[in-house]
């Protein structure tokens, strides 16, 4: 009975666990990236004062935080990256219509796509001051505090289409330099559409 | 006089009861205590650029380090991206063939922006009285350290050499497809330039 308590303990000790929950995938593309943006987000660690405390959880705690000794204060910052890309693979020959007679190439592109390159994996430290018998700011209160960061810019990113309508309008502009420099060697008029 | 006296001790019990349910649906609907405040955002810069991306990465890393006697134990997703500048190639046309030399691939290495994309395990102090919180600027060596060594991983296990072939497979076909010239790509560096060029140059 106790041996196979024993082997039951170790079976569920083995770490397959833990292994099971680091995901990889390495994804093949044909993209062409024509423009990136970089947002940058800053957010406060402060106590909270009672006149700007909004409910009941909040004034406790704002009546707690009156009662310790000292401050707490810091701000940090990060960025995050954004991209615009055409989906080479989208394009064929027959997107290519060459008029010989006014001299005209007519490229149509795949429609300009965003996305989410991905954020600073180094956070910017912009104030740290912590005094008294205030407890230091951690790794993990750190984490939290870019993981409240992150949720709020994906979100504002959704609500104001002005960050990817500037990134899609830059992509246009630079796609139809790029290809204009392309095909126009031999004194054609090159002429840049997209699909969408 | 007793009756009274039940009735009034009734009543002051239903009272407390009114009031704590009062104070737990209050409690329970207020917003959440938060001391963390965030502000707009910003748009710190917006670059054109002509950059073919073959290569995507999504992967789930282990960051295990440590800065003197204190320890950092957490789990990070990486988003990385080989891309290769073609801004700067110049494609050589001879009669009906272009051609190309593959530029030096750019390995962009970034924390993903999917939720609890950094998330820590644990931290401590090999001193039995020592602190266990880990500075900013600690914790950033730590994790500069990590993406340096996906870095290196990416190479080793030949992620950039299956960038670079796909680069001159994908640079091929574009280029033919538009031009309608024969196109040769020739890739002096089939396994990847030794200093390639990283994300951004703050985060070196």
């Amino acid at each position: 009975m106790l041996a196979t308590l024993l082997l039951l303990a170790l079976v569920s000790c083995n770490g397959h666990d833990e292994e099971r929950n680091y995901y990889a995938e390495v994804r093949s593309v044909d993209k062409l990236v024509l423009a990136q943006m970089a947002v940058t987000k800053m957010a406060t660690i402060d106590d909270l004062k009672l006149e700007e405390a909004d409910g009941v959880r909040q004034a406790a705690m704002a009546v707690v935080d009156a009662l310790k000794i000292g401050n707490r204060r810091a701000a940090y910052s990060y960025s995050t990256y954004l991209r615009a890309y055409i989906d080479l693979s989208a394009l064929t020959p027959e997107d290519v219509s060459v008029d010989e007679r006014k001299r005209t190439i007519t490229l149509t592109l795949p429609a300009v796509q965003t996305e989410y390159l991905g954020r600073d994996i180094a956070m910017r430290e912009e104030h740290y001051r912590v005094t008294g018998l205030r407890s230091a700011i951690d790794a993990g209160e750190r984490a939290a505090i870019k993981e409240k960061m992150n949720t709020a810019l994906r979100r504002e990113v959704e609500e104001k289409p002005f960050f990817r309508d500037r990134l899609v309008a830059e992509a246009r502009a630079k796609a139809s330099a790029y290809f204009g420099a392309i095909l126009g060697g031999d004194g054609y008029t090159v002429n840049v559409e997209f699909k969408d | 006089m007793a009756k009274f006296i039940t009735i009034l001790r009734v009543a002051v019990v239903l009272c407390i009861l009114a009031i704590i349910a009062m104070t737990a649906y209050m409690w329970k609907t207020a917003p959440e205590p938060s001391r963390i405040r965030t502000y707009s955002a910003k748009v710190l810069d917006l670059s054109p650029m002509a950059r073919l991306c073959t290569l995507d990465i999504y992967e789930d890393v282990p960051v295990k380090g440590r800065v003197g006697k204190k320890h950092l134990v957490a789990r990070m997703t990486l988003n990385g991206s080989i891309t290769f500048d073609l801004d700067n190639v110049i494609p050589e046309e001879r009669g009906d063939t272009l051609r190309v030399t593959l530029p030096p691939e750019r390995v962009e290495i970034y924390e993903s922006t999917e939720p609890e994309s950094y998330i820590v395990i644990d931290t401590w102090n090999d001193a039995l009285f020592g602190s266990s919180t880990l500075t900013t600027s600690q914790e950033n060596a730590i994790k500069a350290k990590v993406k340096e060594n996906f870095c290196k991983k990416l190479y080793a296990r030949g992620d950039i050499a299956r960038a670079r072939a796909e680069a001159v497979r994908n640079l091929t076909a574009m280029l033919a497809g538009l031009t309608g010239k024969i196109v040769i790509v020739t890739d002096p560096t089939p396994c990847g330039t030794e200093n390639f060029i990283f994300a951004r140059p703050s985060e070196k």
